[in-house]
């Protein structure tokens, strides 16, 4: 079964395809990563497939349940994770509380009016495993505003990954992070469960290579390529929109 | 894990004992004056920190909530002088009858954001407004409702009525502490932060999962009822719905009390209400101008504190505690 089946997605700005008949079927468990140059339409697909933006055209299926007409809340509850390629927290909030406000997403209890939010066991275990995994317990009650850039993206992901998703999508994980934060944000990603599905926008070379299975290379909005590293980085579509008639 | 509100309730172990007795004191130490601008004060203390759990903690500006107060003002006195003035009635009236009345209101407001929800509100109360001065068969039209009879509790001859300053002094001292307790409790469940995550990014909140607008509209709701509680004990006070208390000009009272302490907490508006009030009070026995006066204080207070009164405490407190 595929996680995530999208067929013959469009999006059109006016009269700006920004994404074009676009087809995608990425495996349980897969691990694919999305490259393309800048406009390629890398991010406008991500918000058709949060549910941020609605198609013109297409379906988006996930575990066989067609999600096309899903608002975001509801294919997060389904279990789609995401993060944005600019970070976007809770700044009033403190690291702790932002990671339980996303923990709290995926339980019955978000609704609780008259609980202190500090109350429940189980999900202050979570809170405590995630500021863990993710290196921040330091940093714990610390308002996120007063986080360097690169905790604050450690920061994002562990809010994505705090209802436990079964598909992630990763937009730009390591975008503006120094070549050490990049390899330890890359080494958690690496160190996923492998039951998660992953859809990874990426511009780093390296870290695609570290961590798909799979590549679609994405150019003006249609999927040019779609492969394995070694397949993708033979190919000479990609090769071409890479590296030649770049004017 | 120790957390920012509990280290705050250890702090403050002895500021809710200390309110308490402070509000139990006042009729014995005080006059029948200061023992109704006393209630006044309490009534908006209440109706500005329902108003900030719009405002400051999930970022909807309303410059319409007198709505909610004056139209809980009149659903009391029209239950008062055409049914009972048993509280046990009339408290739930009220609050069914604002609930549905936000209900409305936020289905349509809770589309917009921003400068368009307040213009809604804005728009909303002043159409409530306008219906109260032209309806005149069942709000009395400009003149209002008058005679509401005084409220009591209980059944026949186990009823206590609320007559006089100082027992109706004490019912208020009750309500709002049951109210504020509730207000507090609500800001720090994970509904609360929920609203607080609707306010730095709804987007972000939506795509962890939560259906934000539901929690738009639960907060709308819950501010609505709360301020249409207060806004039935101020007509009980005043044995009197005006239309007046619909006016926008008490929508940016309470806005103006909500800056003024200090949006996103909960003391800080109710602070704010209490300086406002004493404010009105006693300047305008020295001058006319203390509205413009007023005006003044708040524009000092939106360029020179502008987290109110509550930042400024905030900010000595950690200038007091930084080293050296």
């Amino acid at each position: 079964m595929d996680a995530l089946r999208v067929e013959g997605l469009t999006r059109r700005f006016g009269g700006v395809v920004a994404v074009h008949r676009v087809s995608l079927d990425v495996a349980e468990g897969e691990r694919r990563a999305i490259i393309g140059p800048n406009g390629a339409g890398k991010t406008t697909l991500f918000n058709l497939v949060a549910g941020k933006l609605s198609p013109s055209e297409g379906t988006i299926r996930y575990r066989d349940t067609d999600i096309t007409g899903f608002a975001p809340h509801q294919r997060a509850r389904l279990g789609i994770g995401r993060t944005f390629q600019r970070t976007n927290l809770f700044p009033s909030l403190s690291v702790c509380e932002n990671i339980r406000l996303a923990v709290l997403a995926q339980t019955d209890r978000a609704r609780r009016i008259l609980v202190p939010v500090e109350r429940f066991a189980d999900v202050e275990d979570r809170v405590d495993e995630l500021l863990d995994d993710f290196a921040l317990a330091h940093r714990a009650t610390t308002e996120v505003h007063e986080l360097s850039y690169g905790e604050q993206r450690q920061l994002e992901i562990a809010l994505a990954l705090a209802g436990r998703p079964s598909l992630l999508l990763l937009d730009e994980p390591t975008a503006g992070m120094s070549p050490a934060e990049t390899s330890s944000i890359t080494e958690i990603i690496a160190g996923l469960p492998r039951e998660v599905t992953l859809l990874v926008i990426e511009h780093d070379m390296e870290v695609v290579f570290t961590l798909a299975d799979r590549i679609s290379v994405l150019h003006h909005g249609e999927v040019i390529a779609e492969g394995t590293p070694v397949e993708v980085r033979d190919d000479p579509n990609v090769v071409e929109v890479y590296f030649g008639g770049a004017g | 894990m120790t957390t920012s509100v509990a280290r705050a309730a250890r702090r403050n172990r002895w500021a809710v004992p200390a309110l308490v007795l402070a509000l139990v004191a006042v009729p014995f130490v005080l006059g029948t004056f200061e023992v109704s601008l006393a209630t006044t004060a309490l009534i908006f203390a209440v109706l500005a920190m329902s108003l900030d759990l719009l405002v400051g903690y999930t970022g909807l500006v309303s410059l319409g909530h007198a709505a909610f107060f004056g139209f809980g003002g009149y659903v009391a006195a029209y239950t008062a002088i055409h049914l009972t003035g048993n509280l046990l009635v009339v408290l739930p009236v009220v609050a069914a009858g604002t609930a549905l009345l936000a209900v409305v209101l936020g289905f349509l407001a809770l589309r917009t954001t921003g400068v368009y929800f307040l213009m809604l509100t804005l728009a909303f109360g002043q159409m409530l407004f306008g219906l109260a001065v032209k309806w005149t068969p069942v709000t009395g039209g400009s003149d209002g409702l008058a005679g509401v009879p005084a409220p009591f509790v209980g059944i026949g001859p186990m009823s206590y009525a609320f007559t006089g300053r100082v027992r109706f002094y004490y019912l208020v001292v009750v309500a709002v502490l049951a109210l504020g307790w509730f207000l507090i409790r609500v800001v720090g469940s994970p509904f609360g932060h929920a609203l607080v995550g609707i306010k730095d990014n709804e987007e972000r909140l939506a795509s962890l999962g939560y259906d934000t607008w539901r929690y738009k509209m639960a907060a709308y709701v819950l501010a609505g009822v709360v301020a249409g509680v207060v806004g039935a004990l101020f007509v009980f006070f005043n044995r009197h719905a005006a239309p007046e208390n619909l006016f926008w000009v008490v929508s940016g009272e309470v806005l103006l009390m909500v800056i003024i302490g200090g949006a996103g907490t909960m003391y800080g508006p109710a602070l704010g209400a209490v300086l406002v009030r004493l404010f009105e009070s006693y300047v305008s026995s020295y001058t006319d101008r203390w509205q413009t006066l007023l005006g003044l204080l708040f524009v000092a207070f939106v360029l020179f504190a502008p987290g109110g009164i509550v930042g400024v405490i905030r900010r000595r407190r950690n200038r007091g505690r930084a080293p050296g």
